[in-house]
């Protein structure tokens, strides 16, 4: 399987999922004109991805300073996709990544945390 | 013509309005004007908390404009087929305290589905605004809504007071809704 590489934009994180390294990350800004359709071959990749793992540890790093209403919807999305992974037996942890002066992405990682009842969910101040 | 101009900004100066996009709206003009709002936020040294409220709002305003807005003063033109509806949207600074206010048009039949949303959450706690906010993210997707149907609820939960907003008689189709919101 290849790696999903994407380079960031005006309006979109820089997204480097590896594969080899078993290491996914989501990282700068999200406010994309269309959100579904701009994260659809995201989750197209990451379907394929978790259907090819077995138990090998996956880490999932998120490091988003801004991301819109509908973009906050995807990451839901995402997570629980990752949840129900993990219902079937996969490895996979999560790093919500926040600078400690961006109080409200502390805030917003403590609802997924509180919303995510099997992912693994850290917050970590960075 | 340049006089008016001249008294336009000097209505908006005294309001403490700093930028004031009016016209054809799109995710070209929301993302050019949202980063010189950055900067100049930036320049201000407004802290980080306060910046990334400003700017949510700001990103929230005018997508609900360009998804949600007719494009015009007529009735002839069809309200599915809009591309760059026409909208309006202010920042000011005065007191200390950014205000935000948008507008822009929209059909008659728009309005009691809107209004009675908006009076059901304008005035929720906090906590309440915290709380309804993942309870809807984790349902489906309206296929009503263009968006995730949040960005209401994210207005409300970045602002400091409750929101206040209008509907203004345009004619027998049309009416002007406005909002405002204050960080």
């Amino acid at each position: 399987m290849k790696n999903l590489q994407i380079p960031k934009t005006k309006t979109t994180p820089e997204i480097f999922f590896n594969c080899s390294a078993n290491e996914l990350s989501i990282k700068g800004e999200s406010f994309p004109e269309n959100t579904s359709e701009y994260y659809a071959p995201v989750f197209d990749w990451l379907e394929k991805y978790l259907e090819n793992i077995t138990d090998q540890e996956v880490v999932v790093n998120v490091e988003l300073i801004y991301f819109n209403s509908s973009s906050s919807k995807v990451l839901m999305d995402l997570f629980d996709m990752l949840e129900e992974s993990v219902q079937n037996g996969k490895q996979i942890s999560v790093n919500w990544r926040y600078d400690e002066d961006n109080e409200m992405a502390a805030e917003y990682g403590e609802d997924f945390m509180e919303d995510l009842e099997h992912l693994p969910f850290h917050l970590v101040e960075i | 013509m340049i006089g008016t101009l001249y008294q336009y900004t000097c209505q908006f100066a005294q309001e403490g309005i700093f930028l004031c996009y009016s016209g054809p709206t799109s995710h070209e003009v929301l993302v050019s004007t949202g980063n010189t709002l950055k900067q100049f936020l930036e320049e201000n040294r407004v802290d980080k908390k306060r910046y990334y409220c400003i700017f949510s709002v700001y990103v929230e305003m005018f997508e609900n404009i360009i998804r949600y807005g007719v494009d015009c003063f007529g009735k002839d033109l069809c309200v599915e087929q809009c591309r760059c509806p026409y909208g309006i949207i202010t920042v000011g600074l005065f007191n200390d305290q950014f205000t935000l206010k948008c507008g822009n048009i929209i059909a008659l039949e728009q309005k009691n589905k809107l209004k009675q949303y908006l009076n059901s959450i304008q005035s929720m706690s906090p906590q309440i605004i915290r709380d309804y906010y993942r309870e809807k993210r984790k349902q489906n997707v309206d296929p009503e809504c263009k968006g995730a149907g949040l960005g209401l609820l994210e207005i409300i939960r970045k602002s400091n007071q409750p929101i206040t907003f209008s509907f203004d008689y345009i004619d027998d189709y049309f009416l002007f809704f406005s909002m405002t919101a204050v960080i």
